[in-house]
């Protein structure tokens, strides 16, 4: 079983809840289909740094990385989770 | 920085890069105006009082110089694949003194993207472009909240203090009868305007407090480029950031003020107490029977009484029923907002500096940021 795959269902999760998607496949292309705006895409990183306890810094924003759940997947496994000490440092 | 011609992305699967060739942001030339102006009147149905070619005009005057673009930082469009703008973004710069230095502010506003480019995220990457540029500090003036939280995502912040807007009724009746008919055109709501308008006349004539503005003892002097000069000279002792102005950029400012015809006549004129002593200064689009929209009211540190007094009084007897206006954050204490029934932050003043102390100057309200150089009569 792939590593990345309970990251991939609670993307998957996130993405649904976010965009008020019933379901979603893997790799569809959210931006190229028109379910992907600027204002949703924002609501989605607020939706993937709560779920997963990660902070998007703005520098590091790169929208290729919201295209599909697989590469926000990618995106995710590759930012390290907030420790308690650094959530206490931004809020 | 970027370069005129960038692309928006480096991406990392063929199909995307493919996309990424389709897709650029670059400042605007003069040739995009006819595609920037169609936008602007596909999605700010304000600009629509006026006609194309006055919108045209308009636009160039403000952008452009010569044909050329205005220095600094240019306002910038983003391009289909096949090269039609489809997005855009206007900036207007400004040099601004702080602590012995100069600063670059850029001041963005119309943000439009079409459905198409809606969909390439256009709007955010624009915002992004514009943020990178080589400006010491990126503003936006009377933003939307959708803008408001793609800036703060791309690591701005909104200045509260500068973004509360006042409402003040000039006519008690008329003002309450306009905002609770808003949405009516029916017979029998504008028989409640027209005995709302009598009740203000009777009131005033009564000298009922409320409905009716005193003399003030204050004299006006009609405001010129040397004048609002030496009014800026005045002011600037009181502010740790100001902006630069000179003779030409003035003119500039009241040329593009008069040409705006939809928010009503425009009034700019000095204040001075009863020694010639100055007090301040406003400038505001005054219509009878309506909304006076303030570009500017401005005064002396502990003079906003009379500033208010003042402008309140002029407002009043050109017609208007209501004096609306962004607060400047030394008339957080004045009648300006003891005297405004709503005061919602319905527009946001947005900033990105990597400049901490700078950021802390503005949001202290040690910053002499006005509607001046905002977007209210442009595009």
């Amino acid at each position: 079983m792939n590593s990345q795959t309970p990251i991939r269902t609670d993307v998957m999760s996130v993405v649904c809840k976010t965009l008020t998607l019933e379901t979603i496949a893997f790799e569809e292309d959210l931006i190229e289909s028109g379910l992907l705006d600027s204002l949703s895409l924002v609501q989605l990183m607020v939706a993937l740094e709560e779920e997963f306890n990660i902070r998007i810094e703005p520098e590091d924003l790169n929208f290729e990385d919201y295209r599909s759940v697989k590469s926000m997947s990618e995106m995710i496994s590759r930012l390290s989770p907030l420790t308690p000490m650094t959530i206490h440092n931004w809020v | 920085m970027h370069s005129d011609t960038n692309l928006i992305e480096i991406h990392k699967t063929p199909k995307l890069a493919k996309q990424a060739k389709h897709q650029s942001i670059s400042p605007a030339a003069i040739e995009d105006i006819d595609a920037v102006v169609a936008l602007s009147r596909k999605y700010f149905p304000r600009s629509r009082e006026y006609s194309i070619n006055t919108l045209k005009k308009r636009t160039t005057e403000l952008y452009f110089k010569d044909g050329k673009l205005l220095p600094h930082v240019s306002p910038i469009v983003s391009r289909s694949g096949n090269g039609n703008v489809n997005g855009f973004l206007g900036v207007i710069s400004k040099q601004f003194r702080y602590r012995g230095r100069t600063i670059t502010v850029a001041n963005c506003h119309h943000l439009m993207a079409t459905e198409e480019a809606r969909k390439q995220l256009m709007p955010i990457r624009l915002l992004q472009h514009f943020l990178s540029g080589p400006q010491d500090i990126s503003l936006s003036d009377g933003s939307s909240e959708s803008t408001r939280l793609l800036w703060k995502r791309l690591g701005g912040e909104s200045v509260t203090g500068e973004s509360i807007y006042y409402k003040i009724p000039l006519r008690p009746a008329s003002f309450a009868a306009g905002h609770t008919l808003k949405q009516s055109r029916n017979r029998m709501s504008k028989g409640v305007q027209f005995l709302a308008s009598c009740t203000d006349s009777i009131a005033g004539r009564m000298h009922i407090p409320h409905f009716y503005r005193s003399e003030t003892g204050i004299r006006l002097v009609p405001m010129d480029t040397e004048l609002m000069g030496d009014l800026l000279e005045l002011m600037k002792p009181f502010y740790l950031f100001f902006p630069q102005y000179d003779a030409s950029d003035i003119e500039r400012l009241f040329y593009l003020l008069d040409g705006e015809t939809r928010y009503g006549t425009l009034y700019k004129a000095a204040i001075t107490d009863p020694d010639d002593q100055p007090i301040g200064w406003f400038i505001y689009y005054a219509r009878h029977k309506g909304v006076c929209e303030v570009i500017q009211a401005v005064s002396l540190p502990g003079r906003e009484t009379e500033l208010y007094d003042s402008l309140a009084r002029h407002a009043y007897s050109r017609g208007g029923v209501e004096l609306s206006g962004r607060l400047m954050p030394g008339q957080l204490q004045s009648p300006f907002t003891t005297k405004a029934v709503s005061m919602p932050a319905r527009m946001w003043t947005l900033m990105k500096s990597n400049d901490v102390e700078l950021k802390h100057t503005i949001q202290s309200g040690n910053a002499f940021l006005t509607r001046l150089e905002g977007d209210l009569w442009v595009l």
